[in-house]
Order: structure tokens, then C-alpha cells, then sequence
């Protein structure tokens, strides 16, 4: 559970996984520093989710090592890897908000196994948290009844919940208007900078990722094309950087 | 044609030993799960309460519809033979000891895996399991033992009613053609019945609660393939569950004959 002696959060070195006969990812390595935003870019398919899923632990790589917050991850099972995971967020692409709970029981869910002090405590902080996304008063709708980015907010609180140091974005603003998008894209810089979060977002979103990233990684055929900042994308000589960039724009 | 008949062989059994290692290990999970501390408390008596107490109007209605076709069909039998004297044992016997554990067993299958693979099969294919399980609980524990939990404590009790419901029914089926009165019907039906013909027919449904639980968690929590997987999930939680249900009989059958001769 400690962190890296150089300050690294996140080490993630010659990550592979395939599917079959399809390798997904292929010797992906990179790190990131506590408090750091990076993006992860790449056509649809290129196993941006994939390397998500991994770090978090919900699938193992094939090859490779994974350590977050300085536990080797994909060594962990039972008990040990929900500890570890208790201390990472995971905001999923459409939310995943349990549809049998109210949102107010969404986010009360993880902080009511986890939070040992006393039983009011859970619903006050889950009502605090659904505040701090802007859904103050909508704590007792149903998941069914709120609209994707009301879903993606409320999620998003959830992932929050624990107080997590590393928070996993997987597409915050895919599917949403640009203004859904852009108030969901200023909420992440905000709370990644309040609670000084690590956070890692897998995004299409171009605009976005050059707006709240730190730096970013853009993945191709299962490889990293590039590592850097915005700037070191716009000058990559890579081919595929470039039509990527091309597109996007 | 000759290459291709040995892979419509082997690729079907291929893909049964693949489920049956998958479930396998989905047993050994969920076992390991259910003497975890914390126990599930909470969602295990709302699970009882869905699984059990929402079954009963149904299972209560399967026995009750048991106990009359077996009084109006074996009545025309036993008078034929010169037995109809025996007509309120013979529907109490078949009811306490076969017709009352297999029907409600067949009957939660339908009610309880169909709810139980389409709700669990929604969860996956939505990542509601992946986000139970990324907060640190363990979906095995929270989803799948309180689900097998309650379906072996609630069968043995709703087969209880469905007897209650078959015999009762069975006295109204019988009284309408011939008036008698409860307490007779009782007394000519449960003259001879011991606890050996009642406990272990009765017990042997906890069995098949935790075949249906067991087979429709997992048909559920590995659905993959969006609405159309949840559809496959929810049929195939009842078929398989219905199926080990009538095997499990057989053996169940056989067994308690051998220990209660």
C-alpha cells in the first residue's frame, strides 16, 4: 500500500493482454506522479478500457506489472485486492449505478461496508458527496429516471466515496452535449485538484483531454505512439499521431 | 464432411467442459464466500423475503391444483381396485413424499432462477457487478451466496406449504364428490405416515434450492452479449435448474429408500 519511493502512484511496465488470437496491448509501460491528470487517447478498440480494467484488477495481464500506489496488482486476489481497491475510484462508461438503489443508496453502498464510524455517518456523507456534484436535490431519484450526464455525476460521486487517491475515468464525456461534457471534464480538474487525486481518463474526447491533462498517452494497435504532454502529441513525427490529431480536429 | 464431423463432436463437448470447470470454480468461490465474516445479513432476509415470501401465492397454487388432480383422477382408480378407503392416504403420501417437493422445486426453477439469471445476467452486462466489486465488495459474497442462501432455506418451507395447500385442496376435492369431514380425511391420511416419510422428501428441496440458486447465479453473473445475453441467461437459468432438479431427484429418491427402508 505504500507508494513508490520516486513519488510514482502508478507503474505500469510491459503490460500485454490478448483475446483470443488478438493482443490488445502490447509492452505498454508508463508512470504517473501523485496528483497528475493523464489521458489516455486511441481509436475505438485499441484497449484503452482494457488497460483500465487491469489496473483495477477486474482482469489480469497476460504478461507484465501493474502497481498502484506501490501494490503489485495483478498479484493480488480475495481480500488483499478489494483493500488496495478501496483506495482507487473507478468512474465506468455508463456509470454502472446499481438500478434497484435511489442515487442517495448508490453512493451510501461503498461507504456504509467500508466506513466504520458511526451509522449516520454513511448518509451524510453520501448526501454531501451527491452535493458536491450538483445533485443535491435529487438524492432519492432512481437511476432510471435521471438523464446520462445526471448518471455520470452521480457515478462520479460514487467513485469518490472512499476518499480514493487514484481515480479511473473510462470515456467521462462520451455520449454527453459539449456542455454536459465540459461541466463534467471542469468537475474532474476540480476535484482532482481539491483532493489532490492521481487520475487516469480514457477519453475520445480531444478537446478534453487537452483541457484537464497533464500529459497523456496515445495508444495504437495496442502500443503507446506517444507519451507526453499536449505539446509533444502536436509535434510527434508518429503517423498516427498525426492523423489522429488531423481527425480529431 | 469427414474433417467436419469430428468438430461438431468436439467443439460441444469442449465448450460443456469449459462450463463445467467455470462453474466449478464459481462454486468453490461462493463456497469460500458464505463463512466469510461479515455474513450478508441484511440482503440475505431481503433475498429470503423475495425469494420465499413472493413465491408463495404461486407455490401455494401449484399444491392446491396437485392435490385436486390427484383426488379426482386416483379416486376412479382406487374404486375400480376396491381400495377407495385409501384415497385420503394415497393423496397425502404422494403429496408429503414426491408430488409436493417436486412440484415446488419445479415451480421456484421457473418463478426464482428466471428472476435470478435475468437480474444478475442486467447487472453484468451493465457493470453493475465490476462496480460492486472495484468499491471492495465481493459480488460472489453480497450477490451470489445471499441469492443460494435463501433459496436453500426458503424451499423446505415453501414445500411445507404446498403440501399444506395440496392436502387441503385435496380434502375439498374429495368432499365434493363424497362429503367427508376434515378431521376423517386427516386421520385416514396420516394413519401410518411417520417423520421418515415426511422430513427427508421435505429436506431434499433445500438440495434443489441450491441448485436453483447456484445454477442461476452463475448463468446470470457470466451473461455476456447485452439484452439478448440477458434473455439466454434467464432461459437457461430455468432449464438447467429444472433439469438438475428432476436428476437430483432420482438420486435423492434412491437415497432416502436405501436410509429409510
Amino acid at each position: 500500500m505504500e507508494s513508490e519511493n520516486n513519488g510514482d502512484a502508478v507503474v505500469v511496465e510491459g503490460v500485454q493482454k490478448s483475446f483470443g488470437e488478438q493482443r490488445v496491448l502490447n509492452d505498454v509501460s508508463f508512470s504517473l506522479k501523485r496528483g497528475e491528470i493523464l489521458s489516455v487517447l486511441g481509436r475505438s478498440g485499441t484497449g484503452k478500457s482494457v488497460l483500465l480494467r487491469l489496473m483495477i484488477g477486474l482482469d489480469k495481464p497476460d504478461a507484465g506489472s501493474i502497481r498502484m500506489n506501490g501494490a503489485e496488482i495483478t498479484e493480488l486476489a480475495g481480500e488483499r485486492l478489494n483493500e488496495v481497491r478501496r483506495n482507487i475510484g473507478f468512474l465506468f462508461q455508463q456509470a454502472a449505478l446499481y438500478d434497484s438503489l435511489s442515487l442517495l443508496a448508490n453512493v451510501e453502498f461503498p461507504l456504509s461496508r467500508h466506513l466504520k464510524e458511526a451509522k449516520v455517518e454513511p448518509r451524510v456523507r453520501a448526501q454531501e458527496l451527491l452535493a458536491s456534484v450538483g445533485l443535491e436535490k435529487d438524492l432519492n431519484k432512481m437511476p432510471g429516471e435521471i438523464s446520462g450526464g445526471m448518471k455520470k455525476r452521480a457515478g462520479l460521486a460514487r467513485a469518490l466515496a472512499l476518499d480514493p487517491s487514484i481515480v479511473l475515468f473510462d470515456e467521462p464525456t462520451a455520449g454527453l452535449d459539449p456542455i454536459t461534457a465540459a461541466e463534467i471534464g471542469q468537475l474532474i480538474v476540480d476535484l482532482s485538484k481539491q483532493r489532490s487525486m492521481t487520475s487516469i481518463v480514457v477519453t475520445h474526447d480531444m478537446h478534453a483531454a487537452k483541457y484537464f491533462s497533464d500529459r497523456l498517452i496515445l495508444l495504437s494497435a495496442g502500443k503507446i505512439a506517444v507519451n507526453g504532454t499536449f505539446d509533444d502529441l502536436q509535434k510527434s513525427t508518429n503517423e498516427f499521431a498525426k492523423r489522429f490529431l488531423s481527425d480529431s480536429a | 464432411m469427414a474433417n467436419a464431423t469430428p468438430l461438431v463432436i468436439v467443439e460441444p463437448v469442449a465448450k460443456l467442459l469449459a462450463w463445467v470447470g467455470d462453474f466449478g470454480r464459481f462454486c468453490w468461490r461462493v463456497m469460500r464466500a458464505i463463512f466469510e465474516w461479515p455474513f450478508e445479513g441484511k440482503e440475505f432476509l431481503h433475498q429470503l423475503d423475495s425469494i420465499g415470501s413472493k413465491s408463495l401465492p404461486l407455490v401455494l397454487m401449484a399444491g392446491g391444483a396437485t392435490g385436486v388432480v390427484l383426488s379426482l383422477q386416483t379416486r376412479e382408480s382406487l374404486t375400480r381396485f376396491g381400495a377407495k378407503s385409501y384415497l385420503p392416504a394415497v393423496i397425502v403420501f404422494s403429496l408429503i413424499k414426491e408430488m409436493g417437493p417436486i412440484t415446488t422445486g419445479l415451480v421456484a426453477s421457473g418463478r426464482v432462477g428466471a428472476g435470478i439469471g435475468a437480474e444478475l445476467g442486467s447487472m453484468s452486462v451493465t457493470e453493475q457487478i465490476d462496480a460492486m466489486a472495484v468499491s471492495g465488495v465481493n459480488p460472489d459474497k453480497y450477490l451470489a451466496a445471499t441469492r443460494i442462501l435463501a433459496c436453500f432455506v426458503a424451499l423446505p418451507l415453501l414445500t411445507l406449504a404446498a403440501d399444506a395447500a395440496g392436502i387441503f385442496m385435496g380434502w375439498i376435492g374429495t368432499t365434493l364428490v363424497e362429503p367427508t369431514s376434515f378431521n376423517l380425511f386427516m386421520n385416514n391420511g396420516l394413519n401410518g405416515v411417520l417423520f421418515s416419510d415426511f422430513i427427508p422428501p421435505t429436506l431434499k428441496t433445500a438440495l434443489f434450492g441450491l441448485i436453483i440458486g447456484t445454477v442461476s447465479s452463475f448463468q446470470g453473473m457470466s451473461t455476456r452479449g447485452g439484452t439478448e445475453g440477458v434473455g439466454r441467461s434467464a432461459t437457461s437459468s430455468v432449464v438447467l435448474s429444472s433439469l438438475f432438479i428432476i436428476l437430483a431427484d432420482v438420486f435423492l429418491v434412491k437415497l432416502i429408500i436405501a436410509l429409510y427402508p
